[in-house]
């Protein structure tokens, strides 16, 4: 009895091994493209929903700087702070240079921030979606898995509320981390200034 | 040859795919509590055993990704199954013993292969509250006792077998007394009520005072369990922490 599931074994194990040197080739042509580097930012496949209702990655971010955070449309602590401090970061960038400079915004409460709930939110704060993109990714997994990486953490309450900590992160155009800040204010982080005045 | 007698060996193993047993839910006296005392569970099914390291050589062969080398450092730091042989090779550690040194992305990747997540802190806790006989055993100081002793005691290397303790009521194995557990929620189990407190944050993550927030203060097992998740990033491993996989009811 136990000679037939060898067979068998053996005869996928064959079609497995041509499978995976398929892979491997397909692989390595899309390694020519571009090589996420081991602690890219751009590895988490994730998908997310802007509020002009775009699906996209963290790697389709592709601006020179982005500045990241997160928080939830309910939120009514903490978030117009990390709200305004995140304007105020972009602002200090000069004119001429903020088409380098990009603010991703993502939501901790998938299902309840919408496309629709987050255009008004950027409504709200004129946000100029060349520069503000609010997003938020499908299921609590997914976020939680954005959330690990940048190191936020956040709990759900039974009523609704999500505890969470406060954390901006700038990325670079290759998805690596720059700096960080988990100062919560409506001043920007002097560290992060720094680092974007020294990337620009 | 040896890897095409692994593979039988997967294909083999996986008719005996891993048990998910099916538990009830209800109301949760927490150790974290949020908004009052208890939380409602949802009714979900708990794998019966943690992950062994067999398991987990047969989903690194067929997620080479994830094999020790070739993981990236956003998703487990330099020490990621630095306990085995090489990387397909898991000796010194038994078959049959929760594989360990794993980081809580590998954790999560490995759950979604058997098409099921981490538990939640909930969950987890829920089916922690059990002993072979009763559902909620926390209030009996004996089994806290017997549970509790073994955080006193080193670690033992290599990791015994799973198994080899009574199962709870559930049927679920190793719950205490084996190994530290990864939880879906694990990034969310410390946070005080208000995010404004940003100041005393760190300390809150860091320190006893802590359990000030705390429920079902007697039960230290539960709340080390607490304290080390509470301290952790998702690329971190340790040599006792591994993981099991939960499942909705259906």
């Amino acid at each position: 009895m136990l000679m037939k599931p060898l067979l068998l074994s053996i005869l996928l194990s064959i079609s497995a091994f041509s499978i995976a040197c398929d892979d491997h080739a397909a692989h390595k042509a899309a390694n020519a493209v571009a090589i996420p580097i081991g602690n890219s930012l751009y590895q988490i496949d994730v998908p997310l929903m802007d509020q002009a209702g775009n699906t996209f990655k963290l790697a389709d971010e592709q601006a020179k700087m982005t500045i990241i955070t997160m928080f939830y449309g309910d939120c009514n602590l903490s978030c117009p702070i990390v709200m305004e401090n995140v304007k105020r970061t972009i602002e200090a960038v000069p004119l001429a240079q903020r088409k380098n400079i990009r603010a991703l915004l993502i939501s901790l409460n998938p299902g309840i921030d919408t496309p629709k709930s987050l255009a008004g939110l950027a409504k709200v704060h004129q946000f100029d979606p060349a520069t503000y993109r609010l997003a938020v990714s499908d299921n609590d997994s997914h976020t939680r898995q954005i959330a690990a990486s940048l190191g936020v953490k956040y709990r759900r309450a039974a009523n609704g509320e999500i505890n969470h900590n406060t954390r901006f992160v700038l990325m670079n155009q290759q998805g690596i981390i720059i700096k960080i800040s988990d100062t919560l204010s409506i001043t920007p982080d002097s560290g992060i200034l720094a680092a974007i005045q020294a990337n620009l | 040859m040896k890897i095409l007698a692994l593979l039988a060996f997967s294909l083999i193993s996986n008719v005996f795919a891993a048990d998910y047993m099916p538990i009830a839910g209800g109301t949760l006296r927490t150790a974290l509590p949020t908004d009052g005392e208890t939380v409602q569970v949802a009714a979900y099914r708990l794998r019966s055993k943690p992950v062994s390291n067999q398991d987990y050589l047969i989903f690194l062969i067929n997620n080479p990704q994830w094999q020790r080398g070739q993981h990236a450092a956003l998703f487990a730091n330099s020490d990621y199954l630095a306990n085995w042989q090489s990387a397909t090779d898991y000796s010194p550690n038994q078959h049959h013993a929760p594989v360990t040194q794993i980081s809580w992305f590998a954790a999560n990747a490995y759950c979604a292969s058997e098409n099921a997540q981490l538990p939640t802190w909930s969950q987890w806790e829920f089916a922690a509250a059990a002993d072979a006989l009763r559902k909620d055993a926390r209030s009996d100081p004996l089994w806290r006792a017997k549970i509790l002793r073994w955080y006193a005691e080193p670690a033992s290397t290599p990791l015994a077998q799973s198994g080899q303790q009574v199962a709870n009521i559930y049927g679920v194995y190793d719950m205490h007394q084996s190994i530290w557990e990864w939880v879906e929620d694990f990034n969310g189990l410390f946070v005080t009520s208000d995010s404004r407190g940003q100041g005393d944050q760190t300390l809150l993550e860091t320190c006893g005072a802590a359990s000030l927030s705390l429920g079902d203060k007697e039960n230290y097992a539960i709340l080390m369990r607490i304290a080390l998740l509470a301290a952790l990033n998702g690329t971190d491993t340790v040599n006792t922490l591994g993981f099991r996989c939960a499942k909705p009811m259906q």
